[in-house]
């Protein structure tokens, strides 16, 4: 591995302390309650907090939580489009960046960007792109740039949702917001808005249905503007859980338009009360 | 535009539609049957079958009777009975109409790509009259090539190609090229599971393919498509992983799968997971003995006989079936003019029981969830018919041994 | 009309609010922007902490591994701090390795480090020459508007006085590390150095904490780090235009009383996280 000579560099090699706990970790949380309260098999996504505008810089932004998982996103542009070479100038670009913050996760993550961010950008560029009217953009880029500042699972779905929003605030024009919502499925049950550690959790039962999915939204066209799973399932328990993922995505639709309402109502106060 | 064909012969086996020339088009008025299963073959020395894009008898008849002759006779065929007698000549014929057909110039017209998509795959321009074209052809269940909606264009697998490699297979769709190379390495299991080996995907998008693969051109595809890979074996059933490990929490077998595109004509998923599954049937992992001396340090010996070593039971490894959503109905095995009509795939790894193991939308638009729904039902159905032949075909290979014929690359 | 004069003339519209010894912010000349701090926030790092001064916000994260000792130290651990300055801050910053302002943030702070004795790196050693602690702390600037390094030094401090390390014996069968994550303490903080920044307009007029408009017209930009001793750990100018004496006797006296006020905020913050528990 070549040495990063930009950084403050630390020892060659560490390990996390939690390869040496000598306690076995908790047992597994037996079917019915979660561990934050919520119940198995039924659509109970995490009480959501969301502000926008809070980067001062960015054109538009958006913070959001959702259980600890919290997530920034700021929105730059329209501007001139970087990539001269590419032929399409009817439209705009947009383009995408997601990544986790070094302290985000349970093991200390690199900050020079793996495989799997560029992948979750990717998922974002395409459960975004759909609902964004780039064709009103000629000749220019839009970039959304996320950053994960604690990793506790749904963060794809989360993401977009909080993308969409930021991009909202920056007053990019868009034919509907985009919601994402993710779902664990174990054996016949199967988890909501899962946390890390459902999320990774592998019950012992040797089901063939196991496996994390993730659905993106546009809530008021009734289009799915993203989806992806691994693991394995059957393909009714991938329908059954599509359509879980659409009603969880409903459930987080009011939320999303308050705060929306109230930064708009921030920048622009009613004419009442001038 | 049309397809390269043999000096003489294809022309009758493919009507000539030119975009923007009103020729008449062949009806389709059958009803919907289940989708017949994918036709593979192994690659034989003489392969006219590329040049017949998948004959098929409900095809109306245009007065060309030399059409069912020549299904009749390929089908009566066996690879292994098939004379080896093309001559040279027609095989770099054969390349040269290859290349020409890469670097056929698109036709000037509106960009019908989606709007604002990086350029990740090759991508082709299709004229505004060729696009619908296409699209009226696929809501009447029939493509430009003559397939139906669910069928697969001609697969052609070899294995054992590369020979300094463990496990090696090229598989040829249509014109889409793929070699895949198996290395096994003895490495460290990750601390978080000891008791398993893992495996290593890269894709290697070769500028040979398209020159838009040139320099770091084909970066972000093969990053995107080596991730959905990991994605795709990311469950217990795929591939067992507990055999490759040697000794838990010390060493494990790595497999490390290169694939390499050579040639890209649409839907690559597909031909990867294909080329995929045949090299790790075709993988041979040697033996190995774990000695350990007095003081207990473990000592690993390698069997030195190239027979005596261990295969990996390829049974549950799914196969990528993409399917494209064009006009109000989805596509199996889209070519590249039939990809840029469509805003959106969807890409659904399916095992040989018909559990799936990963999806993915991939595309710049978005879809009804009710087509999502039907799309995934046709991918379950289309990639479950693929695995039995597939299977058939590669013990069929393996059981000739050594009387197999070597084909290569060029032939 | 003063946006467009603001616009156009940005120097001579900060000139005219300097002659009038106030900013355009509304704000003295010495006159620090609203501090907030924020602290333990991340769970899934060890010790963490947000600072807000005004629009500029950096968060810290500590997380803290396991290592062999240095070989020139072998009672000694690691400290790396690191800062980023990620596209998401401001449209001046792209996407890739850090930049020039990044890593000359990130050697500042390992130089507070190490001239402040903040910590002791003899403390985090477990086991002379077979293990220690490695503190990463890593500092990312989520909203950039000025004057990065006060914010990352207090994001630091802070964010050690909050870092609890778990309990590790080397058991004597193995050797190898035990760790207990229910089990944990603080880190000893020997001093608390605080940075105060200062720009210089025109070559002549001080002024303190600027915004990143002001920073990007000033003529040099100094940085002075004082402890709670009022002891000068590390004095930062780089480049610009010169500075007498007596102007630089000004500004390390504004940053020791700037160095009280942020370390009366710190414990008040700290106090109030542990009143909640």
């Amino acid at each position: 591995m070549p040495t990063d000579t930009k950084r403050v560099r630390g020892p060659e090699a560490s390990q996390s302390p939690s390869l040496f706990v000598s306690k076995p970790a908790a047992a597994p949380p037996s079917l019915g309650t979660r561990a934050d309260g919520r119940r198995w098999g039924q659509v109970d996504v995490r009480p959501l907090f969301v502000r926008c505008g809070l980067v001062s810089q960015a054109k538009g932004s958006a913070y959001l939580e959702a259980g600890s998982t919290k997530l920034l996103c700021g929105v730059y542009g329209p501007k001139e489009t970087e990539r001269k070479d590419e032929t399409d100038m009817k439209c705009g670009r947009l383009t995408t960046d997601m990544r986790f913050a070094p302290f985000s996760c349970p093991e200390r993550g690199s900050w020079i960007q793996g495989s799997q961010d560029k992948d979750l950008s990717q998922m974002l560029h395409e459960s975004l792109q759909p609902a964004v009217c780039l064709q009103k953009y000629p000749r220019s880029q839009i970039e959304v740039n996320v950053m994960v500042l604690e990793n506790s699972g749904s963060v794809l779905a989360h993401a977009i949702t909080c993308a969409s929003l930021a991009l909202a605030d920056a007053g990019i024009e868009m034919y509907d917001l985009v919601l994402g919502c993710s779902i664990r499925q174990d054996g016949d049950s199967y988890v909501v808005d899962p946390s890390y550690t459902e999320q990774n959790s592998c019950s012992s039962v040797d089901s063939d249905n196991q496996g994390n999915l993730t659905v993106a939204f546009l809530p008021s066209l009734n289009q799915i503007s993203g989806l992806q799973s691994d693991g394995e399932m059957t393909e009714e328990t991938l329908t059954a859980g599509v359509r879980t993922c659409i009603e969880g995505c409903y459930k987080l639709y009011p939320v999303i338009q308050q705060a929306l309402a109230k930064a708009v109502r921030r920048a622009a106060p009613p004419p009442s009360e001038s | 535009m049309g397809w390269e064909s043999p000096p003489g012969i294809s022309a009758q086996a493919q009507p000539h539609r030119s975009p923007g020339s009103c020729s008449p088009r062949p009806r389709c008025s059958r009803c919907r049957s289940p989708p017949p299963p994918p036709r593979f073959r192994r690659a034989s020395r003489g392969r006219w079958s590329v040049w017949k894009l998948q004959p098929r008898a409900e095809l109306p008849k245009t007065g060309l009777g030399s059409r069912e002759q020549l299904c009749g006779r390929r089908d009566n065929k066996t690879p292994q009975s098939q004379p080896g007698s093309v001559s040279l000549a027609v095989c770099v014929c054969v390349c040269l109409a290859r290349l020409r057909w890469v670097r056929l110039p698109a036709p000037v017209g509106r960009v019908l790509a989606p709007s604002g998509t990086r350029s990740i795959m090759a991508t082709v321009r299709v004229s505004e009259a060729e696009k619908v074209y296409i699209l009226h052809g696929i809501r009447d269940d029939l493509r430009v090539d003559g397939r139906g909606c669910e069928d697969y264009r001609h697969v052609e697998i070899e294995t054992d190609v590369v020979s300094n490699t463990d496990g090696s297979a090229k598989v040829t769709l249509g014109h889409t090229a793929v070699l895949v190379g198996i290395k096994a390495d003895i490495g460290k299991p990750t601390p978080l599971i000891p008791n398993e080996g893992y495996l290593e995907f890269f894709v290697d998008c070769s500028a040979n393919a398209t020159p838009e693969f040139e320099g770091r051109g084909g970066d972000e595809l093969g990053t995107e498509l080596s991730n959905t890979l990991y994605k795709v074996f990311n469950n217990k059933h795929s591939v067992d992983l507990k055999s490759l490990c040697i000794s838990a929490g010390e060493h494990c077998w790595v497999l490390y799968v290169d694939v390499l595109l050579l040639q890209c004509d649409g839907n690559l998923y597909d031909a990867i997971s294909i080329a995929i599954k045949a090299a790790l049937f075709n993988t041979k992992i040697p033996k190995v003995h774990i000695s350990a001396d007095e003081e207990g340090a473990k000592e690993i010996e390698l069997s030195d006989d190239p027979y005596d070593c261990v295969r990996l039971n390829v049974e549950n490894v799914p196969c990528i079936v993409t399917l494209c959503k064009v006009g109000h109905r989805h596509v199996v095995d889209a070519t590249l003019q039939e990809k840029a009509c469509s805003v959106a795939s969807l890409i659904i790894s399916v095992t040989n029981k018909g559990t799936v193991t990963c999806t993915r939308k991939v595309g710049g638009g978005s879809l009804d969830p009710e087509s999502i729904f039907e799309m995934t039902q046709a991918g379950k159905r289309v990639g479950k018919a693929l695995h039995a032949p597939l299977m058939k075909l590669l013990r069929q290979e393996e059981s000739l041994g050594k009387k197999r014929q070597k084909v290569g690359f060029l032939g | 009309m003063a946006a467009g004069f603001k616009t156009a003339e940005p120097l001579e519209y900060h000139r005219s609010f300097l002659k009038e010894n106030c900013r355009p912010d509304g704000r003295e000349l010495s006159e620090f922007r609203t501090t907030t701090l924020n602290i333990g926030s991340i769970s899934t790092a060890d010790g963490s902490a947000l600072v807000k001064l005004g629009n500029t916000t950096v968060i810290c994260g500590i997380k803290a591994e396991l290592a062999n000792p240095p070989v020139e130290g072998p009672g000694k651990g690691y400290i790396v701090p690191n800062v980023d300055l990620p596209p998401l801050c401001s449209s001046r910053f792209r996407p890739g390795p850090p930049g020039e302002q990044a890593q000359a943030a990130s050697q500042f702070i390992a130089d507070v480090i190490e001239s402040s004795e903040v910590i002791q790196t003899e403390d985090l050693c477990i086991e002379r020459g077979k293990l220690c602690w490695v503190l990463y702390c890593d500092l990312m600037c989520l909203d950039y508007d000025g004057n990065l390094l006060d914010a990352c030094i207090v994001a630091l401090l802070a964010a050690l006085k909050n870092t609890q390390l778990p309990d590790v014996t080397i058991s004597t069968e193995t050797s190898a590390p035990e760790v207990n994550l229910e089990k944990r303490r603080g880190l000893h903080i020997h001093k608390h150095p605080v940075a105060t920044s200062f720009c210089i307009f025109d070559d002549s007029v001080l002024i303190v904490d600027p915004t990143a408009e002001e920073e990007s017209l000033a003529t040099a930009q100094l940085a002075v780090v004082t402890d709670e001793e009022g002891r000068l750990c590390s004095l930062h100018k780089p480049g610009g235009t010169s500075l007498s004496g007596e102007k630089l006797q000004e500004c390390i006296s504004r940053a020791t009383v700037r160095q009280r006020e942020i370390q009366k905020l710190i414990n008040k913050v700290l106090h109030s996280v542990k009143t909640d528990q």
